[in-house]
């Protein structure tokens, strides 16, 4: 459905249209500041207008081209599809487990498993890569450079 | 004369053993901050001013300066090995370097790099030693006009960062716009889109934007293809060859200038410039369709203009102790903590501490060019890495560098965002630049629009009336209408190859 450039202008121009006109309205909420010549809205909602109509030029002009918009979008195949929401779906976990366990925990969670998963190694290869992006994130970024990384249980080596 | 023999005088104290091994101590942590994403010179100065209570003045300073331009030389590596722009200042070389990797040239970009940030840093030092004090008055006639007049200039580069898509450039610029106006207004401190959230309270900073458009959107391509090699051929090059050297010279000379130039202004960061050089090399060079699929030139032009702005922006800071961006400012804290205020009474007061500093100055780009030309070999052969294994690696680090910002979690949820929003505008033909110059120019931008316009009690002719502000604003129109030519051009050059070849 969304397979040619035609297509999917047509669809990001009514998106980003949508997304315009959210903006501009949520901006007509925008309470008013102290002083100043302009109102606190001003750009928000100018934003959103100028959004709105470049949406719909987008649209009309794909909706009315003559040429070019029969050009193909590179999407991915049914087995990308299937890697690109495994990948997303990693990243999202390693975040929320970031949360719940920092950085050191959901590293070796997630490093093994990418490389596993995306590339096929021996344990031997991802634990090895695993271990030593952990070791490098708490000596440097924690050791020596002193972030505060959260690390979750592993807070006594802090 | 008085300046050669205050500055021989400087560097006599800046060669002893002691103030040349802070002084490499300082290039090192600023290259390491540099190399990793997110961590900015501001985080490291800071973090390193406890040790420097324990220093006197003069090492205590030239180290913070030298992590200061030394993460400038650092920014590069990761953009252009693996697309990585640990701030916004690199992103246009990303757009150009990574591609030379992915050609294979990493190394020879790498490496011009390098030299492009010794001969434009050292062109900067060499305006501070000579021209600071008539420099820096004239840094001082800018006002809320000349800053709206100068970022409404730096927007206009939008017309020629897209390309041969303008309409999509402008869409792009303007969401990156509308993201900047989540949070508190810049004056009246109202809320702005938040819809409730506290988090968007505190704004969407552009950082893990630009971690997410680049790097994390790469690792979403390359899992998509389930991509094993990001090389095809196992050939890489590892150093510049002549050929590179002379065709960039040309690029680099002008970025020192224009890099030494916007740095005297204070805010005007170096991100503001790198794009202003991309620009600027785009409408000079010999070959501008090769530029976003990897222009050497390019490289060099950005990242001199990033080191002329780090030593510009000493200016400022030795003249009247005004920093330009939040590094200098901490920097300026160095210096307050030992009781020194920089300005014409530091200058009558203390000239040998500073003539040392600037001389180290001088040296610390030598330290930088020795260090970083030796390791471009070693970096380069990081495109040599499986993606398998690279891609978890570039995950983790932009994940860290897009947390240690502001220690947000939030933070960590906008970098997979945009990484998603990235990953659909490479799919479906949006240029990304111009949503990262909007993103960082807004909040500068809108303030100084207020500013000027309570000034002029409403009136838009205060652009027009004052000199430098109305030059910036003939220069933006020049630039529009030049960027709309070039793209005409440009298309009109493909009609024309695509009716030959058929």
């Amino acid at each position: 459905m969304l397979g040619t450039r035609r297509s999917t202008d047509i669809a990001t121009g009514v998106f980003l249209a949508v997304l315009g006109l959210t903006a501009a309205v949520a901006s007509t909420g925008i309470d008013e500041g102290a002083g100043g010549q302009l109102h606190p809205r001003t750009f928000p909602m100018l934003l959103g207008v100028l959004l709105v109509i470049g949406g719909a030029v987008l649209a009309i002009q794909a909706a009315v081209a003559k040429s070019g918009g029969s050009k193909a979008i590179a999407w991915p195949d049914r087995n990308g599809w299937k890697l690109l929401l495994i990948a997303m779906a990693s990243l999202v976990v390693f975040v929320a487990v970031t949360q719940l366990l920092g950085f050191i925990i959901s590293s070796l969670m997630f490093v093994p498993w990418f490389i596993r998963y995306f590339g096929r190694y021996s344990h031997l290869v991802s634990w090895s890569c695993a271990i030593g992006i952990a070791a490098f994130i708490y000596l440097v970024f924690i050791r020596l450079l002193q972030l505060t990384l959260p690390i979750g249980p592993l807070s006594f080596l802090g | 004369m008085e300046a050669w023999s205050s500055l021989l005088d400087g560097f006599s104290a800046a060669l002893s053993w002691y103030n040349l091994l802070f002084a490499l101590i300082g290039c090192i942590a600023g290259t390491l901050v540099g190399v990793l994403p997110g961590l900015g010179p501001t985080a490291a100065i800071a973090m390193l001013l406890p040790l420097a209570t324990m220093l006197d003045p003069a090492p205590a300073i030239i180290m913070m300066a030298a992590i200061y331009y030394g993460a400038m030389y650092g920014g590069s590596t990761t953009s252009i090995l693996v697309n990585i722009p640990g701030e916004a200042s690199s992103v246009p070389t990303a757009l150009e370097g990574y591609q030379l990797t992915l050609q294979g040239r990493g190394g020879p970009a790498l490496g011009i790099s390098a030299i492009s940030s010794f001969v434009a840093g050292t062109m900067g030092v060499v305006g501070l030693t000579f021209f600071a004090p008539v420099l820096a008055r004239a840094a001082l006639a800018f006002g809320p006009p000349e800053y709206f007049a100068l970022t409404f200039l730096g927007i206009s580069l939008v017309v020629s960062l897209s390309g041969r898509s303008l309409g999509k450039g402008l869409l792009s610029a303007l969401l990156g716009l509308l993201t900047a106006m989540i949070g508190l207004d810049p004056l009246s401190g109202v809320a702005r889109l938040t819809f409730g959230s506290y988090q968007l309270m505190a704004g969407i900073d552009f950082v893990p934007i630009i971690m997410g458009l680049f790097a994390i959107s790469e690792v979403l391509v390359n899992a998509e293809k389930k991509t094993q090699m990001l090389l095809d051929s196992k050939s890489i090059e590892w150093l510049p060859t002549w050929q590179d050297i002379k065709d960039t010279w040309a690029a680099t000379i002008r970025s020192g200038f224009l890099g030494f130039f916007f740095g005297l202004i204070p805010g005007c960061s170096p991100a503001v410039t790198s794009f202003m050089a991309y620009d600027m090399e785009k409408r000079f060079s010999k070959h501008p369709e090769k530029f976003g699929k990897g222009a050497m030139d390019a490289v060099a032009s950005v990242e001199g203009s990033n080191n002329a702005t780090a030593s510009g922006g000493f200016v400022p800071l030795l003249a009247f102790g005004i920093p330009s961006g939040p590094a200098l400012a901490v920097l300026l804290g160095g210096f307050i903590m030992y009781g020194l205020q920089p300005g014409p009474r530091l200058m009558q007061e203390q000239p040998h501490l500073l003539w040392t500093i600037i001389a180290s100055m001088y040296i610390g780009n030598v330290i930088l060019l020795i260090l970083n030309l030796p390791l471009v070999g070693l970096w380069a052969r990081m495109a040599l890495v499986p993606f398998p294994i690279l891609g978890p690696f570039i995950t983790v680090f932009t994940l860290i560098g897009a947390f240690s910002l502001r220690y947000s979690f939030f933070d960590l949820w906008v970098a997979l965002l945009f990484g998603v929003v990235g990953y659909l505008m490479r799919k479906l033909e949006f240029p990304v630049a111009p949503l990262v110059l909007a993103t960082v120019l807004a909040s500068m931008m809108e303030t100084s629009f207020m500013q000027s316009i309570t000034m002029s009690r409403g009136s838009l002719l205060i652009f027009f009336t004052r000199p430098i502000s109305a030059a910036f604003m003939l220069l933006t129109v020049f630039s529009v209408v030049s960027g709309m030519l070039l793209i005409r051009k440009a298309k009109a050059k493909n009609i024309e190859l695509e009716e030959s070849d058929s």
